[in-house]
């Protein structure tokens, strides 16, 4: 009975040495992609806070310079936040597959699976707003002025 | 015999269902995801195709002498955006059908094939993040 569960518990498909090695290279380089991403995050915001403002000094200015720090930042945040996943499955996927750690490779996985995940959201968000924005054009477009 | 072959695979890694579960989350994700980029793409392109010749000569025309020189670049970096962008949808497109499919036809070859594209999808990825961390160090010395 134990066993029966067991193999119900399986997919026929086994990770052998071919997906061993391939999550491997898959874990290695989606760490540096997140770790490029996080560096890039990190030099954008010294560059916002930085960086030289176009319109000189005085109100304009200085609200000028609040409002790109402040968009800089969201774009930060919601970036590090994205790529905290891919991170996490890319050491945990590789710690699993080094110390044949089940659970490890399982969070791994779920890692991979959130970070899709939200993307996808923000893309449906961006899509959402991008129709919304189409059709207040058409509909502002369409009243006689 | 068969017993002995049993705990050693059980010893081994797995795909167990909540792997699988959440690979195939992923693979839906993902081909949404390509989907999506793959019609975003083609607008650009058909744009790029249509409105491409003055916006070339808009820009070539900010640098008298260079036209051709500018006019050749921005054609140049605009295929090798498409190209680059259509290589790597086309991986994450790849990854989501063979993965899901080897899942569920329980075939050892498919779930690979899905993670080699998965991996050349990284690996290009990754790629572009170090390219795109240099860029960004050269624009902060010039700042």
């Amino acid at each position: 009975m134990e066993n029966q569960i067991q193999q119900e518990d399986l997919f026929d498909v086994e990770i052998d040495a071919t997906a061993k090695s391939l999550i491997s290279d898959i874990a290695t380089w989606a760490k540096i992609v997140a770790v490029s991403a996080f560096v890039g995050y990190a030099i954008s915001l010294v560059a916002a806070v930085l960086g030289k403002n176009e319109l000189g000094s005085g109100f304009a200015a200085t609200t000028s310079k609040a409002t790109e720090i402040t968009g800089t930042l969201i774009n930060v945040i919601i970036g590090a936040i994205i790529n905290i996943f891919l991170f996490r499955f890319a050491v945990e996927a590789k710690r699993g597959i080094d110390h044949i750690d089940q659970e490890r490779l399982e969070s791994g996985f779920n890692n991979l699976r959130i970070y899709y995940k939200i993307l996808g959201v923000f893309i449906i968000i961006i899509l959402a707003i991008f129709v919304f924005v189409l059709l207040a054009v058409v509909m502002g477009g369409g009243i006689p002025g | 015999m068969e017993s002995g072959n049993q705990s050693s695979v059980l010893s081994d890694l797995l795909v167990t269902h909540t792997i699988g579960n959440h690979l195939h989350d992923s693979t839906k994700w993902c081909r949404f995801l390509s989907i999506v980029g793959i019609v975003f793409l083609s607008i650009f392109v058909i744009a790029a195709i249509i409105g491409g010749p003055s916006i070339v000569r808009l820009v070539a025309d900010l640098f008298p002498g260079l036209e051709d020189a500018i006019g050749n670049l921005i054609i140049i970096i605009m295929i090798l955006l498409i190209a680059v962008s259509g290589v790597l949808l086309f991986l994450l497109f790849r990854f989501s059908i063979l993965t899901r499919r080897g899942l569920e036809l329980r075939n050892q070859a498919l779930f690979n094939d899905g993670l080699k594209a998965l991996k050349f999808y990284f690996i290009i990825y990754g790629v572009i993040g170090i390219l795109g961390v240099l860029v960004n160090i050269a624009g902060l010395f010039s700042l």
